[in-house]
């Protein structure tokens, strides 16, 4: 029992190390608040503290339960990059604003683009450098991960060797850019109607099953379960192809 | 949904091509190579326009190709970029084009979010609905009919 109990705690000690060197990768890639990250740090600390109280006597389920959140954990990073491709879309739409704002005033391409980094803050900051350091450099773009910085990067470079009529270009540029975030906007108001809807259903279903479960037997209650949910699965399922499946008829 | 609508994506990177100073054909290419790989590879503009170019760069007859096309958006795109092709002036043509078919997406985008509602009901009528009343009534149906037993 005590070797389980030290074999447990030790697979507690190792999750927690890797989750915590994982977490600590994906807050400096993504350049988010520190303060967060100590707030999961101190989470993970007391995961480690219950997991090792109930799984004491079961290696096995500690080292399952830390591997699931491991594999989570790997994929944050593909997650989170979806989620900030929006955000970064945006920005990408107000840094252009600050350049071109710079442009007009008389500076030049590089230090215009210095200057509208130098504004931003947190998460925006970290992932605009890797744009403004492959311009400040000439590097490569294909290095920069969002495909939203990418190109903006490549429209930039392209736009600061030409060396003519930088002004004018900047502003079709950012004409272009608009009208795409404008149509993609409207858009994903479909969908977004659609989420919502999918969203509260699933939320009322886990709220009745539970209610239905605290009210009456276990075995009736499993009986019916299992085929209201294959079927609830199918109404998902319907939703999801109804967003997915939309085809331009223009 | 979240993508263009395929004709005003070709007709976004030519005119970018355009206003780099580069040649239309560049701007189809890209077109192209983008979409291959991508989502929209898919639909059938993509392979109608690689068809097209094709007969464009072995100078044969595109008209039946073109007539086949159901859009009059896409058509439209087809044959303005042909006359570019031919060395004809179209850049404030693509400007008019291109805001027509901005509009034309506007108004898709308006008409798909009226029909939502009634769509959305298909799936939640005949799936969840039932699912949710078999969560709910079904232990109690059978309680009911034990009793009675």
């Amino acid at each position: 029992m005590m070797l389980s109990m030290v074999v447990s705690f030790s697979i507690s000690l190792l999750g927690f190390l890797i989750l915590k060197h994982e977490i600590h990768e994906f807050f400096f890639n993504f350049g988010l608040s520190t303060s967060i990250f100590n707030f999961i740090t101190y989470f993970l600390v007391l995961i480690v503290l219950t997991v090792t109280h109930f799984a004491f006597e079961s290696p096995v389920v500690a080292w399952s339960f830390y591997f699931f959140l491991i594999v989570c954990s790997r994929m944050l990073p593909h997650l989170a990059r979806t989620l900030f491709e929006n955000e970064i879309q945006k920005e990408s739409l107000s840094f252009l604003d600050k350049i071109i704002l710079g442009v007009s005033s008389g500076m030049s391409l590089r230090s215009a683009m210095d200057k509208a980094f130098d504004g931003m803050h947190g998460w925006r900051r970290r992932q605009f450098y890797d744009l403004v350091r492959a311009m400040n450099l000439g590097q490569n773009v294909s290095k920069i991960m969002s495909p939203t910085l990418k190109n903006l990067a490549e429209e930039l470079t392209f736009v600061q060797t030409s060396q003519v009529k930088i002004l004018e270009q900047l502003q079709k540029l950012r004409r272009n850019l608009k009208l795409r975030l404008d149509l993609r906007h409207r858009s994903r108001q479909v969908a977004l109607n659609m989420n919502v809807q999918g969203g509260f259903l699933i939320f009322v279903f886990i709220a009745v099953s539970f209610f239905s479960y605290s009210n009456y037997e276990t075995k009736l209650f499993l009986r019916y379960l299992l085929p209201a949910t294959i079927w609830f699965s199918f109404g998902c399922l319907g939703l999801f192809y109804l967003q997915r499946n939309h085809k331009w008829k223009i | 949904m979240e993508d263009l609508a395929p004709p005003l994506e070709l007709l976004l990177i030519v005119k970018s091509s355009i206003e780099k100073g580069k040649s239309i054909q560049d701007g189809i290419k890209r077109y192209l190579s983008a979409s291959s790989g991508h989502t929209f590879a898919k639909h059938s503009f993509e392979a109608t326009t690689r068809q097209w170019f094709l007969l464009i760069e072995r100078q044969m007859a595109t008209h039946e190709l073109v007539a086949g096309v159901k859009s009059i958006y896409r058509r439209q795109v087809l044959q303005l970029l042909e006359t570019g092709i031919k060395k004809e002036p179209i850049y404030n043509q693509i400007l008019i084009l291109e805001h027509e078919i901005y509009q034309a997406c506007e108004r898709e985008i308006q008409e798909k979010l009226i029909k939502l509602p009634y769509l959305v009901m298909i799936p939640v009528l005949f799936f969840q609905f039932p699912a949710l009343l078999t969560v709910i009534f079904g232990p109690l149906l059978q309680n009911f009919i034990e009793s009675l037993r």
